[in-house]
Formats: C-alpha cells, sequence, structure tokens
C-alpha cells in the first residue's frame, strides 16, 4: 500500500458529469463460524487467515496483484486513506478483533474481512459504471464460492448478520455530484420522491444529510425478494432520471444567476490555487464548484473534471498525511492542503474564441 | 374507533405504510403513538444518529416488542443457544449473531422483512457450493394484532414440542396458565382451535385480510400434525 499505484478513481476516460463512481458490495458469511459481532477471537483470526490464504490464487486468477494485510494492525492514517477513497468502511477502522482486508493493485476491489459479515466484496469503477462493478464483485464471489462453504438459507437467501441486508446481500450505490439539484435547493423534494423506488439518497462528506461538496450516495434499500440484476436496473433507472433533472437544473442555474455562478466558479479558483489555509469542508465546497465549472464548460482545467474529483480525494486527512509522510493536527492539516492543492490545482486552458454571452 | 395496541384509548394517530404496493394501516392513540415513537428517536440520537428512515421504521418495531414485553412481567427472554445473542439485543441492534438466530428469532425475522424488505424470499444468486440453512416457515403477526408473547410461545412449540402435554383447546385457560410453565403447554391440536375460534372471529367482523393469514396458520399446524402422526 505504500506505493501510489494508479488508483480507480485516475480512470479519465470513465469520467461522467454527475456520476462519479459506482459500487457493489456483496455480504456473505461462511458456514461454521458465529458473524463476527459473536466471533471468538481465536474464530476471527481463523477467517482472515482462511481469506489471505487465497490471496495468491485470487492474484493469478485475475491477473493482477492482490495485496492483503491485518486491518487491526494498519495505522489509524492508513485506515483514514482507505475510508476516503472508498475502499473500506469507517466501521472496520473501528473493529478491535482480527480484521482482514484483501485489495486489488488499483484498489478497485476489496474484500473486507470480519466487517459486519464475514466477507465483504467491494467493487468499485469510476463513472457511470455499475454492472462493470458488479461483474467485477460477482466474479470474486464466485470464486471464494468455490474454495469455501458460505451459508445459505434456500428461503432468506445469503443469511447476514444485519437484517437489511439479507437476500442477496448486495447493495449497488452511485455517487453522485448533484450541484445543480442542492443550488436549486430540490434536495429534499428528491430524497422523498426517491424513497418510493426503495432507493435513499445520503449526503456525504458532510453532517447528517447535508454534503458538504454537492455529494450525494445513492443506494438501493432492499436486498430480499428482488434479484441482483432487478436490484441494478432499479438503480440504474433511478439514476438516469437524477442526471437528466441534474443537466436540466445545472442549465436553469446558468441561465438564471449565470454571472454570479461563474463568478463563483472563478473565485474558487482563485482561492484553491492561492490560499494558504484551507479546512477540508472549505476545500470540497471549492473544489465541487470548479468542478461545476469545468463540467459546464465556463471554465477550462488541464486533465478535465476527473482531476479535480482525485484531488477532492486526496486532499482528505490520511490520504495528505501519507503524501506528505507524517502525523499532523488538524490546523497543521489545512495548512498543508492549501499547499497540496496550490501545487496540485490543474492549470487553465485559456478559452480560443472569446466567450460570447 | 379504539386504538389497535391497548384497545382502550380512542385512535387518533393513523399510521400508514406502502410496501410494494401493499397498504398496512395501524390505528393508534396518542400516548401509544408516543411511547412508539419517543423511545427509539431518544435511542437513535445517543447512538449513531438517525440515518435514515430505515432506522426509525426499525425502531419502530422494537419499541413495539419491547412496549408489549413491559406489560407482561412473566415475559421471558428468548435466547440463541449457538451463539448467546438475546432477544432484547437483537431488537435493539437487529442483527443476528449466527445462522441459527434466523429460527430462533424467526417470526421476528419475517415480520421485519415484512415491513422492511417487502419482499419474503430470496429470488437471487444462489452459491454453487453452500451450506443450507433451513429456516422453519413462520407467519408474520401483524403489527397491532399479533402479540410478542404468541411469537415467543410458537418458538419454544416449535422448539419442543411435546405431545403428552394435551392440554385443552380453551384460549382463556392457556393464557392463563401460560407463564408459569412459559410456552410448553400448547400443543399443535389446541393451538388450532384457538386459531379456528379466532378464525370464526374474524370472519363475524368481516376483517378477511386476518381470515386468510389464520386459514393459512391453521393449514400449516395441521399439515404438520399429519406428519407427526406418519
Amino acid at each position: 500500500m505504500k506505493k501510489r499505484k494508479n488508483k480507480w478513481y485516475y480512470d479519465s476516460k470513465a469520467y461522467h458529469e454527475v456520476v462519479l463512481s459506482g459500487s457493489v458490495t456483496l455480504a456473505r458469511n461462511l458456514a461454521d463460524f458465529d458473524f463476527p459481532a459473536k466471533m471468538s477471537e481465536e474464530d476471527a483470526a481463523e477467517v482472515v487467515n482462511r481469506l489471505r490464504g487465497i490471496t495468491m490464487d485470487l492474484g493469478a486468477r485475475e491477473g493482477r496483484d492482490y495485496y492483503s494485510c491485518r486491518v487491526d494492525k494498519l495505522s489509524n492514517t492508513e485506515k483514514d486513506c482507505l475510508i476516503e477513497s472508498h475502499t473500506i468502511t469507517p466501521s472496520l477502522k473501528r473493529k478491535k478483533d482480527p480484521a482482514g482486508l484483501i485489495i486489488s493493485d488499483d484498489e478497485s476491489i476489496s474484500i473486507m474481512v470480519n466487517e459486519d459479515d464475514h466477507i465483504h466484496i467491494q467493487a468499485i469503477r469510476a463513472g457511470y459504471n455499475l454492472r462493470e462493478a458488479f461483474k467485477d464483485a460477482n466474479r470474486i464471489d464466485d470464486y471464494i464460492d468455490s474454495v469455501m462453504p458460505y451459508c445459505f438459507s434456500e428461503k432468506y437467501g445469503y443469511l447476514t448478520s444485519k437484517l437489511q441486508d439479507a437476500g442477496t446481500g448486495m447493495h449497488a450505490s452511485y455517487l453522485l455530484s448533484l450541484p445543480g439539484i442542492t443550488m436549486g435547493g430540490k434536495v429534499d423534494a428528491l430524497q422523498e420522491e426517491i424513497s418510493r423506488f426503495d432507493v435513499s439518497l445520503k449526503g456525504i462528506y458532510g453532517d447528517g444529510s447535508k454534503s458538504a461538496g454537492f455529494i450525494f450516495q445513492l443506494k438501493n434499500r432492499k436486498t430480499l425478494g428482488m434479484s441482483e440484476n432487478e436490484i441494478l436496473e432499479n438503480l440504474e433507472q433511478v439514476t438516469a432520471q437524477i442526471v437528466d433533472i441534474e443537466k436540466k437544473l445545472r442549465k436553469g442555474l446558468f441561465k438564471n444567476v449565470g454571472t454570479e455562478i461563474t463568478d463563483r466558479i472563478y473565485r474558487s479558483y482563485g482561492v484553491l490555487k492561492y490560499a494558504k489555509n484551507l479546512p477540508q469542508k472549505d476545500a470540497m465546497v471549492l473544489l465541487a464548484q470548479l468542478k461545476l465549472g469545468s463540467d459546464c464548460g465556463v471554465i477550462k482545467v488541464k486533465g478535465g473534471g476527473s482531476v479535480l474529483h482525485r484531488l477532492m480525494i486526496e486532499m482528505q486527512p490520511g490520504n495528505l498525511q501519507t503524501i506528505y509522510k507524517k502525523n499532523m493536527g488538524s490546523a497543521q492539516r489545512d495548512e498543508y492542503r492549501a499547499k497540496y492543492l496550490n501545487e496540485h490545482l490543474p492549470e487553465l486552458i485559456p478559452d480560443e474564441d472569446e466567450p460570447e454571452e | 374507533m379504539l386504538c389497535d395496541v391497548c384497545q382502550t384509548r380512542q385512535a387518533k394517530i393513523f399510521y400508514t405504510e406502502i410496501v410494494n404496493g401493499q397498504k398496512k394501516e395501524q390505528h393508534l392513540c396518542e400516548q401509544c403513538a408516543s411511547e412508539y415513537t419517543a423511545v427509539p428517536l431518544n435511542e437513535l440520537l445517543g447512538g449513531q444518529g438517525l440515518s435514515s428512515v430505515g432506522s426509525i421504521l426499525s425502531g419502530i418495531l422494537s419499541s413495539y416488542a419491547k412496549g408489549k414485553s413491559l406489560k407482561n412481567d412473566n415475559h421471558k427472554e428468548t435466547v440463541c443457544p449457538e451463539c448467546g445473542t438475546t432477544e432484547s439485543e437483537f431488537l435493539k441492534t437487529e442483527r443476528a449473531g449466527c445462522p441459527f438466530c434466523y429460527n430462533v428469532f424467526g417470526d421476528m425475522i419475517a415480520k421485519n422483512f415484512k415491513a422492511m424488505q417487502g419482499g419474503m424470499t430470496h429470488t437471487g444468486k444462489e452459491p454453487s457450493f453452500a451450506k443450507l440453512i433451513e429456516i422453519k416457515d413462520v407467519i408474520p403477526i401483524k403489527p397491532g394484532r399479533g402479540d410478542i408473547d404468541d411469537i415467543n410461545r410458537k418458538i419454544t412449540l416449535d422448539a419442543d414440542l411435546d405431545p403428552s402435554d394435551e392440554v385443552s383447546g380453551d384460549k382463556e385457560n392457556s393464557k392463563k396458565s401460560a407463564p408459569k410453565k412459559t410456552g410448553r403447554l400448547q400443543t399443535r391440536s389446541a393451538k388450532i382451535s384457538e386459531l379456528k375460534e379466532k378464525l370464526k372471529e374474524a370472519l363475524k367482523v368481516e376483517d378477511y385480510e386476518l381470515a386468510a393469514s389464520l386459514r393459512d396458520q391453521i393449514k400449516a399446524y395441521e399439515v404438520k400434525n399429519e406428519k407427526k402422526k406418519k
């Protein structure tokens, strides 16, 4: 994990202006063990070892490198890094008992061991690519299925610790960037509307349901009584509609308050480029505004929105501390964050034709 | 209309839930309603915070069960013999501790699935090589109509049924004596006659939904009885 190889979120070809990434998580439990919350320490270690044992095989099958580690033995900074790129969940960080992680070289596929369940297979892809993520997760699931027995009931499907996961054990989610809907004041209405389709929309990087960088997670709520394909289809349909609404609202935004928004976008660039102290929340909002400008063609930056998305991940505490190889307090982090963004903010590409407004 | 829960006060709050186009209604009085919402809300705020609608709704379920058990002093907690998960623990976390819990807390799980998931049977992927866990059929009890004690009684009933414990099908009788011996008293035939009694009542008040569910329950017990005889 020391090396900074190409990560999944570097994939600029897959970049989508609304859909940042899609991920699929499959929850599985091994037969013959109690679920992680009720497991003895020895059993927990045994499960971790069994799964770590398949790492090499998995790598050979998939034709790329896989690494494994004991999550309970990582430093907090290392764990934060993995949380910030959505590779592991915060609840795995808090685990005191033996827990493990198997991860592909680009971090797009990860297997969390002893989180809520023995096995959480997660596959994540940049952009509008949920099906590919599902294929990845499903392939890994088939492989593990062939080497160790899962516990399964014909009635309730894959048995999981949390009742909300039983059945397919699958949670599919899209990470969406919704500045148009947020600035248009439509988030609450959308959240209400959307719950009818058995999906939930939740703000991330913020307090409660609010989102600091207009970033929201759209996720299926039901796992039982629907097949994997139905869950994906449903989520895709809802996403397609949200994308439509978002695009319309973005256009409307520029039509109605265009000069104000354009000013905000350029201001964001200025602050990110020259400010010397940037708290995470501020930086997230500024990057999101800049991303909006880039997506709508108001401002052109080298590498486009994909680079800005990458900066959103890399300017978070764990990544920042890894990049600068030191532990920092929050005040110090804000300074280093500013320094990092000053240096890495992509250059502006001047317009060839003068914009006609 | 009287409150579905206490059956004494006037119902003022109508709680409707629509899952997959199926409508479920509960009529509650102010007191019972506040009991339902206040308890889990406080707990959630102290705990993980209000993360989703799901946690509020499921909180309603657990406080429903809790409210029921508090009213009954003789209420005995069910404990999973395999992993030691207790009923209150299960209701609080809504987590199973092991596959066996799916049978031990079967009725509550069925109820939770009906409310939260909509679907009741898995239709997705199946593993090629797995240890199959048999889940017994349980009929979910509707909110406001069922009784958490019924659930417990049925679990112990399914777990260790003793045909020699023949007891008259009199509903009053079995209810009174139930707490002393915690549920082992009722046999299937007693349960069947009790259900038939309930079915008559349901038909009288033209509650066909309840009647249908009772009919299915009776059928299930009769089938089991047949098997036992053979």
